[in-house]
Order: C-alpha cells, then structure tokens, then sequence
C-alpha cells in the first residue's frame, strides 16, 4: 500500500470493487467452509474499494482547488464541479454495508458506516453521504444494535489508502446511540436543506419533490429520536428551517405546528394549525387539536366552539370516528362560554352544552369523558340528582380519573352528604396523595364538618406538599422538558390538574382579572423595591392560594395574630391579588374596622369587578356602616353576576329587612334556602378542566 | 395441556441447585414452547384452574429477573407487555401482577450500586466539529443563536432518563409512570426479542389501546353494550408517554416484519388522534412517512 498518483487510484479502486463483485455473482459451490471464506474475500474487497473511493474523491477535488488557485481564475465563483464517481466505485460503497446488515453483522454495518461518514466529504460523494447518514440514523433508532452499541473510537491508522478524516480541535465525539443519532441526524438535515429547491416553476419540479423528499426523510427520522426524550424544542427549530422550501406541503406543515405545541408555542401553534386546516381539508383531528388548544392554554372558548363546530362538519363527510369527539369539544366550548358571560345568555349556552353533551353519549356510550362533562353540566344547572348518576356512570367507566372524584365529592356536598364526600375525597386522595386540588376540597369539608383544627392540619399538609413538589422547580432552573426525570411529571401535574390560573380559587377564573393583576404588579416593581418571586409563576400562585386558605382556616379558630401573618406571607408572593386584598378585607371585617375593610373590598373589585364574594362581603359592610341602599345595589350586583349564591340571597335579606321590606326580605331569604340546598361546598367551576 | 407445561416449567426451576441455573439459563432462550404457553396464559389467567397458577408464575419471572443471568432476565423482559395490560386493565384484580412490576421497576430505578440509576446524554449542537462534518463549512442558517447556545450547554446540560423515584404501591398517580418506565425498558433490550414474541407483543398492545373501542371497521365509534364486549372491557387510561414508548416498540416491530405490527401502528395511531396527543401524533405522522419509503436499510436476520 503506498501512495498512488490520481489516475492509478481510480483503476485500482475499480478493480477491487469489480472483483468483489465479481465474487457476488460466482457461486462458491456447496461447501459452507468454503462459501464463508468468500463471503469474508468479498466484504474485504468491497471495504478496500469503499475506501479507495473516498480517496479518490477527495484527491480529485483537491488537484481541481490546486490547478484553479495556480492557473488563476478571472471568475469570483468556484467551478462547479460535476464529476460524479463511477457506478462500479458508487455501488460497491453502497454494497460494503449492506452486506454486513445481509449476513445479520449490524454492529459491523455500524463500523462501516461509521469509517465512510468521517471521512472529509467531497462534493462528488455528496448524495451518498446523505443517504448513509440517514441509513446510519435508522440502523440506531431501531433499535437492533441496542446492546451491543459501543460508541465510536475514531484511531485509524495511518495509511496511503485510507481516506482523509474529519479531525479538528475540540471534535464532538458521541459517547452514546442517542448521542450519534441525533448528530447524524442534525449532519443529515443540514445536507439536506443545502440541496433543497426553492423555485416552484415546473421545470424544476422533480428536482424539488426528490430534495423534499430527502429532507422529509431526515426529518421524520429526527422526529423519532428526539420525541421519545421531550427534544421537542431540538425538532420544532428544524422545522422551523424546513419551511421555507415547504410551499404547501402538508406533512411538515402539519408536524411543525404539532412540534409547536409540544414546545409550549400555542399562539404559533394556532397560527400554522390555520394553514394545516386549509391544506388538509378532510382531517377533523386537526380542528379537534386547536379547539382543545383554545380550551386548555388560549383561553379562547369562542374560537375553540367554533374549530369544533367544524370538526363536525368535516365528519359528516369523511368519518374518521371521531364525531362523539366533536361534539364533546363543542359541548365544552359552550361550558366555558356560560362562564363569561351574562346571566341571560348563559341559560342558552349551558342549554346548548348539555345537548351537545347527550349527542356525544348517545355516539359514544362508554365515554367516560362525556359523561363527566355532562354530570358536571348537570351540576352547573343545578340538576344534581341527575348529576350524580351520571357521576356514577362515568366512575364505573373509569375509577381512576380525579377531576370525576371531585366533581363526585363536590355534589355529596350539594347534597348535604358531607360524611360521605370527605369519605370520597380522602378515598381518591389514596389515589392521588399529590393532588392539591383534591386537598383544598378536603380542608373546606373538614373545615364545615370538624371545625379549624383538623382543617388546619391538612392545610399544613399542603404547604408541606407544595413545598416537596415545587421548590425542587424554583431553587434550581431544571429544563421543564426533561421528560423521563421526576421534576417533568410535577410539572405535567400543574399543566394538567392546576392549569385554570385560579384552579384552586373559589371562584371561576377571570383572565381579565389576572391581567389586571399582572399589570399592576409590573407598575408595583417599577416603582417600589417589591420583585416577583423567581421561578414558574403558577407554582408561586399556588403557594398563595395554600396561604389564604390557612388565614381563612385560622379565621375561623379565632386566632387574628396567625390570620395576619398568613396573610403577610401571601402579600410577599402577590401583593396585587384581588383574593389577598379580600382576605385582608376579612380580617378586618373580624375586627370590626368598617372603614378599612370598605376599601379592602373596594379595592377587590376594582381588579376584578366579577369577584362575587368581595361584593358580598362589600354590601355587608355597607349595611353596618348604614348606607342600606349602597349596600342593597351592592348585592343586587353580585346577584345578577351568580344568582346561585345563597350567601348574596341571604345577605340581602338582611339588608332588605333592614330597609323595611319585609316582603322582598322573606322573599330573599326564602331564595338563599332553596338555592342553599343546591350549593356546594366548592363551586363545581372549580373542577379543573380535563381532557382525559 | 399449557397448564402441565408452565407446571412443569415451575417445578423444573425450583429443583435447581445454584450451580446448575447458568447451564439452565442458556436453555432457556429455545425454550418456545414454555414461553408460548405462558403468553397464553397471561393472556387470560383467570382461564386456568390451578391454584395460586398467576402467583407462582410471577414469582419465578421475578426470581428469574434477579437471578443475574442475562438470559433469564430477557426471558422475564418479554412479558412486560402482557403483564402491563394486566394490570392496566384490572387494576385491583391481580395482586401479584402489580407486585411483579413494581418489584421491577424498583429493581430497574437503582444500579447495581444503589445508586439512582440514570441514563443521560448530551444534546449535540451543529456549530460544533466532530467526527462526520466540519462546521466552518456550514450554511449561516445552521450557526443561528440556538445552535450557540447549546454548543455552550453541551457538557453541562444533559437529557436524562432518570432518576426515578422509589414506589412503594401503586396508585392512579404513578401508574402510568412505572408502567412507562417499564416499556422504556423493553424497549432498550427490543433487539434481543424473538420475532414470535414480539408478535404477542403487538397484539397486547393492539388490546390494551383499543379495548372498549369498536374494533371492527374505520370507525371510532364505542361498542354497543349488547355486544360480544362485555361491560369489563372498559377503555384502559394510556398516557401519552406510554403510547410513545409503544409507537417505538412497534417501529422496531415492522422493521422486523412482525406480523401484525402494521395493524398495531393503526391502533396506536388512532388512539393518539382519539386522545389528541400532539407528541403521539407527531411521531406516528413520522413513522407513517417512514414507512411509505421503501426501507432503505435491510432487515438483520434475527
């Protein structure tokens, strides 16, 4: 092996790659001794031929760079260069691998790979690059090499035969399979994306579908490496790359927005799901995925009802199976509109939801799903004998589903069976001991049923909780996509049992309200030295919410010292929330400071003009102060904001009965009894939303 | 008739002295027969009319699991799926099912040392050189921030598996994590499965996703409860972990030529969209367009 001038380079790789062929073609004759031995022969060859190629490859490029450089060159352009291998040379590198993966060698196919990958690229050899990267990728993510995998080790002695290697100063060196596939995979796409066409005219029409053809490859391979470890992030800027020469290609389109979403992007996310929708008319998934997005993380239930609506219309002409699908989203859609919206027009909406809601049950009978929701819709209406069967229903067709124990445990309790919910709560808690919001609905049973004392224990149990849950999440900054490790599954935890803003709040959230919230306290650290907590904000939110139960609890024990300093601690976290200000509001009430506790609630409902208990508390106060009619309009508001509060009836009876108008007052207090039987303990908006 | 050979296979195992379990577990591997007739039983082992049959079976893929053979250890492997629907589907029904894997699971979660067992990896940036590409020959578009930045994270920030916290029961909360982490490694020995056993494989995961669903046709619709499915076969709870960790079992299972593993695909998939799972939905979209492609690849022979 020494040292050979261009032309003889050629010859002799040729040889060697005709001969193994040649070897291929004869047949060894029935000796299996003999058959092995040319079957090694062969491989040998065709490895000697591989390499030899490469060479020659790089030393054609080479002598071209040096004649240009020497003779002098008037164009500013490098020449192309359009010399190709020869077939033979191309198909025994092709052949080499191939074999080994034939004869059932793949971690000897990986080495082979391996030593034709590293070796310098030159542009003849481009195409065959690309597509044992890609090969290489494959053999990896199947899985076949699995235990066997021993990382590369990249010593190749120096020969006048081998091909030139990559070798560079701080060279990424993959140490395990997950390592090598996804650089093989992130070398792949940015060959593939170099060759891709841009032009839409005809002519280069099938020069552009093989390049998009080629990069759609990489990319679906990548898409597998990386999902299975939450790289979602890795994915979605590769697609990101992708779409400019995407021109109407549904597939990267599609999985673009998918990647989106998993990444957290949900605005971007709607935005391309718009696009997808118009270039895949016929797959209602695709509404189904943006009206759950619009559910869940938007906030939009307006356009979420509508992507819904037309998923429907797209399964009445071509039926994926999914039409008891649609119309549950639509039925949640109106749920989440009835809570926004006025008294009137909430009847049309929660009526509308409740059709909905029995057309998916009469599609899919054995829906879980559909039958909480319509439990829950039940619920809403104040129909909860009904409610409960259907309650039952949904728990016989899945016993393990918190937001149903809730929803179960809350309707015991509007039934007056407050026994047999805490039973039920503390029964479900066996199954989700980390569930706060499970816990919150324990405290304010044991808070009715026992009294403060076992109440404050399980709120101590919380905060001890929230403590081992959370604090992990705020002391360091771990990756929140780090799928398999623990801190992945508490978080997927507060996505999807914590994820209303105000979950654990008694009343529904309002997003106009946390606006607000979040604007003052921007305009608060702007001008004073308060700083928001570090770390996910919702976790901050919760701790809160735990401090405010504790002050509630410690109300009630009549221990105000221990209710300041709760809230002391909540006002730390945020100062601006209107449920700090009415529990600030309360504890004044508790001393009798009038005056103070008017402008606490004041204050409440100016961040949030729908908070229904602040009203109440604010027309009480009016009525002690002595403004009766204040007090009397007060509550009419907070009356015709939930005109199912039987504390704002009973309230304004007493105002009214203050005013003289016994008739209306008995009325009132007449209405507080009736709608009393029907309350829970919890409003059943506090349900968190569930898609599962 | 399955019944005599498990029976036999039990009694066989116990009568082992330790110098004789290496030679054993080398027989094990061609031990067809044997490991047929326990996918059958797993399949249904309320069937069988021996006593105590599911516990004992359990107890010996446990000591066989921990017998430090390799061997045995895959042999037990291979059930994970069976056993996974098993207690999926009755969640309080079998005891000694839910023992098994979680005695496996807590096995798996530490390394031989006691320590957590963690399986990490650095996520590699296209701005930085190795061994198959040069990045000074790269577009612009390629050495944008991103790519910077994780050059800089290479070392220090890793993707993990793990640590896995120990579970002492299993309840609604970590079911689907275990059950998860367990399918994750089945999946990091896949290759070491016979094509027999990873059709079983499928066709416990066609179950387990499609259970409670109509199974015939296109469409999704539920099952009328006078049907042949009776009021048990309620539709089981897959996160979307799991169905991921199943897409890659069955990716592998097609590239051998699995029968069944297609249908499986189709099953998986349409669980995903039922679900709508973005993640679940973005790979099997993947392996779709994966498999529209002619495989470029041949297949090892097993």
């Amino acid at each position: 092996e020494k040292k050979l001038p261009l032309r003889s380079l050629r010859t002799v790789a040729e040889s060697f790659a005709i001969k193994a062929l040649c070897n291929v073609k004869v047949s060894a004759g029935p000796s299996k001794f003999k058959k092995a031995e040319r079957e090694v022969e062969t491989l040998h060859y065709f490895e000697v031929a591989s390499d030899l190629a490469l060479l020659y490859a790089q030393e054609v490029e080479k002598q071209q760079y040096t004649s240009i450089s020497s003779t002098g060159t008037h164009s500013p352009q490098p020449p192309a260069i359009h010399k190709t291998l020869s077939p033979i040379l191309e198909q025994a590198l092709h052949e080499a691998p191939l074999m080994l993966l034939r004869q059932g060698k793949p971690f000897a196919a990986l080495e082979r790979y391996r030593i034709i990958l590293s070796a310098v690229e030159a542009q003849t050899v481009h195409t065959i690059r690309l597509k044992f990267l890609c090969q290489l990728a494959e053999l990896i993510l199947r899985g076949t090499v699995c235990d066997d995998y021993k990382p590369p080790t990249m010593t190749m002695k120096d020969s006048a035969w081998k091909p030139k290697q990559y070798s560079s100063l701080n060279q990424f060196v993959p140490r395990n399979e997950c390592e090598e596939s996804l650089l093989v995979l992130l070398v792949a796409e940015a060959m593939a994306v170099r060759h891709t066409v841009l032009s839409q005219s005809v002519e280069f029409k099938e020069a552009r579908l093989n390049a998009y053809r080629d990069a759609t490859f990489v990319y679906d391979l990548l898409t597998l490496a990386t999902a299975r470890w939450g790289q979602f992030a890795l994915l979605q800027e590769s697609f990101e790359r992708a779409m400019k020469f995407s021109f109407e290609e549904s597939h990267v389109w599609r999985q673009h927005a998918l990647s989106l979403i998993t990444t957290g992007r949900y605005v971007d996310a709607l935005g391309i799901f718009k696009e997808v929708i118009r270039l895949e008319p016929n797959q209602s998934v695709n509404c189904l995925l943006v009206a759950r997005l619009c559910y869940e993380h938007l906030d939009l239930p307006f356009e979420g009802t509508d992507f819904s609506m037309e998923a429907k219309k797209i399964e009445f002409s071509h039926s994926t199976g999914l039409l008891g699908r649609c119309y549950l989203y639509i039925g949640i859609g109106h749920q989440l509109q009835a809570k926004n919206t006025s008294v009137k027009k909430e009847e049309q909406f929660n009526e509308n939801a409740l059709k909905s809601f029995i057309s998916a049950l009469e599609i899919e009978p054995h829906d879980h799903l559909s039958e909480y929701y319509l439990g829950l819709q039940l619920a809403i209406m104040g129909r909860i004998t009904e409610a409960l069967a259907h309650v039952q229903t949904a728990l016989d067709l899945r016993y393990e589903s918190s937001s149903t124990l809730h929803l179960l445990a809350l309707l015991l309790s509007a039934n007056s069976q407050h026994v047999d919910a805490l039973d039920v709560v503390e029964a479900a808690l066996l199954e989700y001991p980390d569930c706060l919001n499970l816990m919150y609905v324990k405290a304010y049973l044991e808070l009715h049923l026992n009294g403060g004392e076992k109440a404050l224990i399980t709120g101590k149990q919380m905060l001890e909780l929230w403590k081992n849950l959370y604090e992990g999440q705020i002391s360091s900054d771990v990756p929140e996509c780090d799928r398999k490790s623990d801190t992945r599954s508490v978080f997927q935890l507060y996505t999807s049992e914590m994820s209303d803003k105000d979950s654990s709040s008694l009343q529904a959230h309002s997003m106009a309200a946390s606006r607000v919230e979040h604007a003052l306290s921007e305009v608060a650290s702007s001008i004073s030295s308060f700083s928001p907590r570090p770390g996910p904000q919702r976790a901050w939110k919760l701790q809160m919410e735990v401090w405010l139960l504790l002050a509630e609890i410690y109300l009630t024990l009549d221990e105000p010292a221990y209710v300041q300093q709760c809230i002391q601690e909540a006002t730390q976290i945020f100062p601006l929330s209107h449920h700090v200000i009415h529990m600030r509001g309360l504890l004044h009430m508790y001393k009798k400071e009038w005056a103070e506790a008017k402008l606490c609630f004041q204050n409440a409902v100016a961040i949030n003009p729908q908070h229904i208990k602040s009203l109440q508390q604010l027309g009480l106060v009016y009525h002690y102060m002595g403004s009766q009619g204040l007090a009397e309009s007060t509550l009419r508001e907070a009356a015709k904001i939930d005109p199912k509060n039987h504390i704002t009836w009973y309230n304004l009876g007493k105002v009214l009965e203050a005013l003289g108008e016994y008739e209306d007052a008995s009325n009132c207090m007449a209405t507080a009894l009736n709608v009393e039987t029907t309350s829970p303990i919890l409003p059943f908006t506090s349900v968190p939303l569930c898609f599962e | 008739m399955a019944d005599v050979l498990i029976l036999d296979w039990l009694e066989e195992y116990e009568s082992l002295t330790e110098s004789e379990i290496h030679t054993y577990s080398t027989e094990q591997e061609q031990n067809y027969e044997v490991m047929k007739a326990l996918y059958a039983f797993l399949e249904d082992p309320n069937k069988s009319k021996v006593e105590n049959f599911l516990d004992r079976v359990c107890q010996q893929l446990f000591s066989f699991y921990r017998s430090g053979e390799q061997n045995l250890k895959y042999f037990t492997m291979q059930y994970i799926p069976s056993l996974v629907l098993l207690n999926l589907a009755n969640t309080k029904g079998f005891p000694s099912v839910g023992t098994l894997l979680l005695s496996i699971y807590n096995l798996e979660v530490v390394d031989n040392k006691g320590q957590s067992h963690i399986i990490s990896f650095r996520v590699p940036s296209i701005a930085q050189s190795s061994i198959y590409h040069d990045s000074s020959n790269l577009e612009p578009a390629f050495i944008a921030e991103n790519a910077l930045r994780r050059w800089e994270e290479c070392n220090s920030k890793l993707v993990n598996w793990g640590p896995l916290p120990q579970v002492e029961n299993l309840n609604a909360q970590n079911r689907q994590r275990v059950v998860t982490a367990l399918m994750f490694l089945y999946n990091q020995h896949i290759g070491k499965i016979f094509v027999d056993c990873l059709e079983y494989g499928c066709r416990t995961i066609s179950r387990l996703v499609s259970q409670g669903f109509a199974s015939s046709g296109s469409s999704r619709a539920s099952v009328d409860s006078d049907s042949s499915y009776n009021s048990i076969s309620h539709r089981l709870i897959v996160s979307s972990p799991l169905l991921l960790e199943f897409l890659h079992v069955i990716y592998h299972c097609v590239v051998r030529g699995v029968n069944e593993s297609t249908h499986t695909f189709h099953e998986v998939t349409r669980r995903g969209i039922y679900e709508c799972y973005p993640d679940v939905l973005l790979v099997s979209h993947a392996i779709q367009n994966l498999f529209h492609r002619s495989p470029s690849v041949p297949v090892a022979a097993p």
